[in-house]
């Protein structure tokens, strides 16, 4: 693929990119940097097969595959990242602000980076980032069938939390 | 929940997603139409789909500018990597080249030569050690990933 077009599609792809690795990483600057990261190997590599799937597809792949090398790094020392690890759940947030905001959402919200990684990931694809069962089974490196039970389990997850608020 | 409601609950996320065949969505269809309990679900996943799908619309403005931030800085590394490579590749190729030209000189006496490869031999050999110090002190050093 040529250099310019490349860079185009990386454009297009950028901001899914970084709200994956925000997701998956509960904080925005490990995530920038776990992006950075993502782009300067896609434009060191360069190994993108459109017959393999889509450019949007393969470059989550690259993405996640990063962010997963960085919570591997956090297991190994999780003295020094205890701080980064904790996810992102605005946790100020008391019961009058989630009543003056968008209560379901906000809920949604909290939840959703309480779940386990792997209902987390495959509901962000979905939901947040539109993907189709086929791109999110390249994504995720998982047969095409096994997206639709993942993202039962993981929907199933989500829904049991958000109904412990009554 | 009956064998029948299982078996539809495990195709409701398909179905929200028009992703069943439509054998199987004819099938959640019928079962719906008399299943008050399976709607109820399929219009739980429907909401919760929703306001996932409301958080990206809340998603901070400077959040949506970062990324682009973030690819400047790689192209701006993936540039400086090239141009770090370039730079070494020909400084090499200049060192190695005036180092062939000079012992094939004969203008230079020998002792001159000797004392020129010595020099040459001794910044192999200090760039040589630093290298493995580096490497050495790398797989070591527990604040390595610390960042300042």
């Amino acid at each position: 693929m040529r250099r310019a077009q490349l860079m185009m599609q990386l454009e297009q792809v950028g901001p899914s990119g970084y709200a994956l690795a925000v997701s998956l990483l509960g904080n925005t600057d490990d995530a920038a940097d776990a992006l950075q990261d993502a782009v300067a190997t896609v434009l060191r590599v360069r190994s993108y097969d459109p017959a393999q799937g889509t450019f949007k597809a393969w470059f989550l792949a690259v993405v996640r595959n990063r962010c997963l090398d960085v919570l591997r790094q956090r297991k190994r020392r999780p003295q020094a990242d205890m701080e980064s690890a904790e996810i992102e759940t605005e946790p100020s947030e008391g019961p009058e602000a989630l009543a003056t905001r968008d209560e379901m959402t906000a809920i949604v919200k909290r939840e959703l980076a309480a779940l386990r990684r792997p209902h987390r990931e495959i509901l962000i694809l979905r939901e947040f980032l539109e993907l189709g069962y086929t791109e999110i089974a390249e994504v995720l490196g998982i047969p095409p069938g096994t997206v639709m039970s993942r993202l039962h389990r993981a929907r199933s997850a989500l829904a049991d939390r958000v109904k412990s608020y009554g | 929940m009956d064998e029948a409601c299982a078996k539809v609950d495990e195709l409701l996320s398909g179905y929200l997603d028009r992703e069943l065949t439509q054998k199987d969505r004819q099938q959640v269809d019928l079962h719906l139409e008399s299943c008050a309990r399976c709607t109820a679900r399929l219009r739980e996943f429907d909401s919760l789909s929703t306001s996932v799908g409301r958080l990206r619309d809340e998603m901070d403005p400077e959040d949506r500018e970062r990324w682009r931030k973030v690819m400047d800085n790689a192209f701006d590394r993936t540039l400086r990597g090239i141009g770090w490579l370039l730079l070494v590749g020909a400084v090499l190729l200049l060192v190695g080249y005036g180092g062939y030209e000079f012992i094939l000189s004969d203008v230079e006496p020998p002792f001159v030569k000797w004392a020129v490869g010595a020099v040459y031999l001794g910044l192999a050999v200090q760039l040589l050690s630093v290298l493995r110090q580096r490497l050495s002190a790398s797989k070591t050093d527990k604040y390595k990933d610390v960042e300042i």
